[in-house]
Parts: C-alpha cells; sequence; structure tokens
C-alpha cells in the first residue's frame, strides 16, 4: 500500500513538474513564434477540411480535424507535420475516389494552398525558438516568399489542369509516360538542387 | 569565433518537402491525376526556389560589453554582433546570448530573429542594470542562420565571453573623529595632499562631502555661490582596511535587496575609503581570506579607483586550513596606522587575527558585518532555538573579549557608526600602554 502511495506520489510529482513547465512555456511565447506556429495548424485545418468529403464535413467527426491541425502548431519540428500533409493527401483520394466527388478547381486551390502554407509555415516556426524576439521584416519576408511561390505555382498548374482537361489524349498511354518523365525529372532536379555544392 | 563542421545542412523540412512530392507526383502519374501533381507544384517550386543558390559559410558572431566601469544599479550596455560574410541574403539569424544573473538586460534572456542581407552586419544592443558589484560575464553567445526559407540550416557559431566591471555602491559613510595617530605636521614640508589642515590651497565651490565651517563667507557672498577654503593635510594618518572574507552569510539580493555578509564588507570598504581619502589620509587595503591579497597605501582620486578595481576581486574563499594562508605579515600594517577589520566575527581565525594585531600595538577597529543576519530566525529542529541562542552568547563572549584586548566591536551603520569607537580609539592611543610580545 505505501509503495503504491509513493508511486502515486511520484506521479503526480512529475505530472506538477511538466505542468509547471509547460505553463512557463506558454508564459514565455512571443509574438512572431506563436504567429508561425498559428498559421501552421490554420494552413492544415484548411487542408484537412478542403480534402474531406462533403458528409464528414456536415458531420461532428469532422471537429477531429482541429485536435490534428493543433499538432502541427504545436510541434512543427517533428514528423506529425508529414504525416498530417500525407494524410490529407490520402481523403482527398478517397474523397474523388470514393465519394466519387468533383475535382473543382477552386477546391483544389484551397488544399494545394493550406498543405504549402501549413509545410512553409511549419518549417520556420521549427528553426525560431518560441520565445524569440522576431524582425517584423523576418515575417514580411516569409509571407511575400510563400505567396509569390502559390501564386506562381497556382497559376501554372491549374493552366495545365485547364490543358489536360480539354485533351482526349490524356487518356492514352503517352500521359503516364510523360507524367513518369515530369517526376523523374522534378525529383532529379530537387536532388541535384541538394546535393551540389 | 568559431562554427563547427560542415557549415550547412538540410532541415527536416527539406526532406518532407521532396518525399511529398515524390509521392503525391508518383500517385498522380499511376492514377493518370493531374490534380495532384498541381498539389505537389507549390511544394517543387517553392523548393527549387529556395535551393537555386546556397550561402558559402556561417555567420560570425561578436560581444562586446561596456568598456567603462559602472556603478551599481547604472546601466550597462551589451552589443551582440552577427555579420554575413556571404553574398547570398540569410532569411534568418538567431542569436542568444548568456549573461550573469546580476545583469537585468532588457529582453535579455530570449533569443533575436533577424533577417540579414548579404555582406552586412546586425547589430542586437541590450541595456539595463548591473545590479550587483563584481566583474561580470557577457556572453558567450551562440548564432546559427537559416536560409532557403527554413530548408538549410547553418552550424552554430560561438562567440567567446567578456567582462564588465561594476563598482560597489558606496554607502554613506562620514567620521568627523580625529586620526588616532595623526599628530600633526611630517618634516617641515607640506603635503602636496589636500585636506584637513592650516595651511590655504586655495578656493573652491562647495561640494558634496565638504564641511561647513570651511566654507569661505567672503567668497560666498562676493560670488552668491557657496565656496570653501581648500587646504593642504597636515596629517600624516595611514589607514588600513582589512576584508574579513573567510566566511559568506546571507544571499544577497543586489543593489535593490538584502545585502549579504561580503556585500556589506565591499561596501563598507569602498565607503570608509573614499571617505579618508578625501580628508587627504593615506588608504591601504587588505583581504584576509585563504588567499591573502594586500593593495599599498596611497592617496587621492586615482587611488580610490585602484581601490574600487581591487575590491571587484573580492571573493568569500575560506582557506584550507593552512596556518601561513591566515597570517596577516606585520609588515604589511605600519606601527601608526589605524586598522578598521571589517568582519562578521564568525571564525575563531578571524577573532584571533584582530586580537593579535590589537596585541601587536595597532590601533584596531572592528567593524560587525553581519548586521540584521545575526538576529534572523531559522526554522529548524526542535533544538535549533537553543543552538542560535547558545550561538548568541558565545559571539557575545567573543565581541566582549576582544574589547578587553582593547579592540572597539562596533556594528556597521552608515555615516557616523565609527565615531564613538574612534574617540576611545584616540583616547587608548594616546594613553600609555604596555605592548606584549
Amino acid at each position: 500500500m505505501m509503495g503504491v502511495l509513493a508511486d502515486l506520489r511520484a506521479v503526480g510529482g512529475a505530472v506538477r513538474t511538466r505542468v509547471v513547465y509547460l505553463v512557463q512555456i506558454a508564459r514565455r511565447l512571443s509574438a512572431g513564434p506563436a504567429f508561425m506556429r498559428l498559421t501552421a495548424a490554420a494552413g492544415a485545418l484548411v487542408a484537412v477540411c478542403a480534402a474531406a468529403p462533403t458528409p464528414l464535413l456536415q458531420s461532428p467527426q469532422i471537429s477531429m480535424a482541429l485536435p490534428v491541425s493543433l499538432g502541427v502548431g504545436l510541434w512543427p519540428r517533428t514528423r506529425w507535420v508529414g504525416l498530417v500533409g500525407l494524410l490529407a493527401l490520402g481523403t482527398w483520394v478517397l474523397t474523388t475516389v470514393g465519394f466519387e466527388e468533383p475535382v473543382t478547381p477552386w477546391r483544389l486551390v484551397v488544399l494545394a494552398s493550406g498543405l504549402y502554407t501549413m509545410h512553409a509555415a511549419a518549417a520556420m516556426a521549427s528553426v525560431l525558438p518560441y520565445d524569440a524576439v522576431v524582425a517584423p521584416a523576418v515575417l514580411v519576408r516569409w509571407a511575400a516568399r510563400t505567396l509569390t511561390t502559390l501564386v506562381a505555382s497556382l497559376t501554372l498548374g491549374i493552366g495545365g489542369l485547364i490543358i489536360v482537361s480539354r485533351l482526349q489524349a490524356a487518356q492514352t498511354l503517352a500521359a503516364p509516360i510523360a507524367g513518369a518523365v515530369v517526376a523523374a525529372g522534378l525529383a532529379g532536379m530537387l536532388a541535384w538542387l541538394l546535393l551540389r555544392r | 569565433m568559431s562554427s563547427e563542421g560542415h557549415p550547412w545542412a538540410p532541415t527536416r523540412a527539406l526532406g518532407r518537402a521532396v518525399l511529398f512530392v515524390g509521392v503525391t507526383v508518383l500517385v498522380g502519374v499511376v492514377m493518370g491525376r493531374f490534380d495532384l501533381v498541381l498539389i505537389a507544384a507549390p511544394f517543387a517550386v517553392g523548393t527549387a526556389w529556395a535551393l537555386r543558390s546556397r550561402p558559402a559559410g556561417a555567420p560570425f558572431v561578436s560581444v562586446t560589453g561596456s568598456a567603462e566601469a559602472a556603478g551599481e544599479g547604472a546601466d550597462i550596455t551589451a552589443t551582440v554582433r552577427v555579420a554575413n560574410g556571404s553574398p547570398m541574403n540569410l532569411d534568418l539569424v538567431v542569436a542568444r546570448l548568456s549573461h550573469s544573473p546580476w545583469l537585468r538586460l532588457h529582453h535579455g534572456d530570449r533569443p533575436f530573429a533577424t533577417d540579414l542581407p548579404s555582406a552586412s552586419v546586425t547589430e542586437v544592443v541590450l541595456s539595463g542594470p548591473a545590479l550587483r558589484w563584481g566583474r561580470h560575464d557577457i556572453g558567450p553567445a551562440q548564432a546559427y542562420a537559416v536560409a532557403g526559407a527554413g530548408l538549410l540550416v547553418a552550424a552554430p557559431s560561438h562567440a567567446d565571453k567578456t567582462l564588465v566591471r561594476v563598482y560597489p555602491h558606496t554607502m554613506p559613510f562620514k567620521a568627523d573623529t580625529a586620526m588616532a595617530r595623526a599628530a600633526g605636521l611630517v618634516g617641515v614640508h607640506r603635503s602636496r595632499r589636500t585636506g584637513e589642515g592650516g595651511e590655504l590651497s586655495g578656493v573652491r565651490r562647495f561640494g558634496p562631502g565638504d564641511r561647513l565651517r570651511r566654507i569661505d563667507w567672503r567668497v560666498t557672498l562676493r560670488t552668491r555661490e557657496l565656496h570653501i577654503a581648500q587646504t593642504l593635510s597636515d596629517r600624516d594618518a595611514e589607514v588600513v582596511i582589512l576584508l574579513d572574507v573567510l566566511n559568506e552569510v546571507g544571499r544577497s539580493g543586489g543593489v535593490y535587496g538584502a545585502a549579504s555578509v561580503l556585500d556589506t564588507t565591499v561596501r563598507a570598504g569602498a565607503a570608509i575609503a573614499e571617505h579618508y581619502l578625501h580628508q587627504g589620509d593615506r588608504v591601504a587595503m587588505l583581504e584576509y581570506s585563504g588567499h591573502p591579497r594586500h593593495l599599498r597605501p596611497a592617496s587621492g582620486k586615482r587611488h580610490f579607483q585602484a581601490i574600487l578595481e581591487w575590491l571587484l576581486d573580492t571573493r568569500a574563499v575560506a582557506g584550507s586550513g593552512d596556518p601561513p594562508g591566515f597570517g596577516i605579515d606585520p609588515h604589511l600594517i605600519g606601527s601608526s596606522a589605524m586598522v578598521v577589520v571589517l568582519t562578521p566575527l564568525l571564525s575563531v581565525q578571524s577573532v584571533e587575527m584582530i586580537a593579535k594585531l590589537a596585541r601587536a600595538g595597532r590601533s584596531v577597529v572592528a567593524v560587525d558585518t553581519l548586521g540584521a543576519l545575526a538576529g534572523r530566525r531559522i526554522v529548524s529542529s526542535k533544538w535549533t532555538p537553543v543552538a542560535v541562542r547558545l550561538w548568541r552568547l558565545e559571539r557575545e563572549n567573543t565581541i566582549g573579549a576582544l574589547r578587553e584586548v582593547g579592540v572597539p566591536v562596533v556594528a556597521w551603520a552608515g555615516t557616523g557608526s565609527l565615531d564613538d569607537v574612534l574617540r576611545d580609539v584616540v583616547r587608548m592611543a594616546a594613553a600609555p600602554k604596555v605592548i606584549w610580545r
């Protein structure tokens, strides 16, 4: 009995220490890093909701997206960010294939924007200490860069989507071959950029 | 300044972007879905744009502190400089500065994040009050840079620490009583120092610490501003301030908080030295500890600066118990010098040393630096009050024994705290005495 009480006391002490630590972190959290983490969490929420099928969006189960997205803001350095990205992607495939919902450009743009915003904000949040005093120029520069990337890539992508939707030939064998070449080219380019001195 | 290992490394975000592009495009190709390629497009474009050029080297960081010494409570400045020698802009540089807890620098406990254009230097200036006397650390500092929108991070660069000097706050002190053995003129030459005397050296404006009886009323009425007649010192008095720092008691709260024994000792030492140097006397400093230190007797404002510098290195270091370590070389104290011992009267060695000086014929005054700490309540076991009572009785006994050998003991209370005991010392110095050897 005494041993159990001692164990409970030790667990209580550890929980208390952890809570005190979290309170200290919350007190020291500064505006710049908090903004980046909130942006990452908001991006994740937008992406998951945009990818979810309409019946799920209209049900109370969609509230599960909130803790999943908050995890991105809380742990931007971990694999959780990548898992949430893949979860949104898998949900999108399920929505369009399983639920046979149409691929509308606006929904695609919202999903792609949410995913990239989550990734870019988590990348910055992961290298920014939570209590750092951040110069406003850093946030302005990041926002401008992210917006430019999104506008440029989505303009190209939507243009490509329109062209592909008008080409009946895309249903032939040539399309997957061309896609595979593009994918190999993209992977090769990224690998070269990464490995070069 | 240094940077360790390979300067730039990919972050987890880069791996995530490459993985996401690969998986999305692969699934898109397999399923014949162009919409998945569109989802991957911002990741591919953003990563390619971020990695189009890479910085050559890590940033350099350096730390500087205020070169001028500050007083306790005064503001000091610390500057962290981060330089980007690379021809590429850095998206983010995060610099963190460590510093002594006795420096309350504004935002000094937080890292700073800023962008850094190519071939430029950015400075973060932190300032705040120094809370305690001493030599305080500023640094080491650490800085790391981030490029490619968070996809590349540089190995951290380090800067060594630097020191800032903070002089002790000189507590208000004034002693009106004459010196024990300042009998009059020495030789036929006047002293070059100004101080108490009869030979006029000039007339100057009234300043803090000047005596009212020195006011020159004729000049004052003519100029409508207080002036005093300054005289050359007639005295040949030497004051030796002996700091007993064998023990440290109490927790220092800095200049705005409670004073420990060491704080009281150092601040009182500075105040007494300033007072007697202002009078034109020669002041020497001695440290009674496991590692004794000595500052030769001298006078003047420059010597006061030397005393303040000397006090900065005061530490409460108990000796190893080796007898020579506790001894005070009698040659360091002149036979006519007045010795002011600042002591908490806590160790037997200190009490024996004071008694030995008195028996050797020196005029000794013991100033009790324990102060209010002696009356501090200690709550522990039921025997603690009894032990505390016994300790107090023993201490009163020690003080009584010191008085018996001719050492007046007085508690440090700032202005006028030595007047009563100095009168006794003057009387005793004038009387014929037997010296025990």
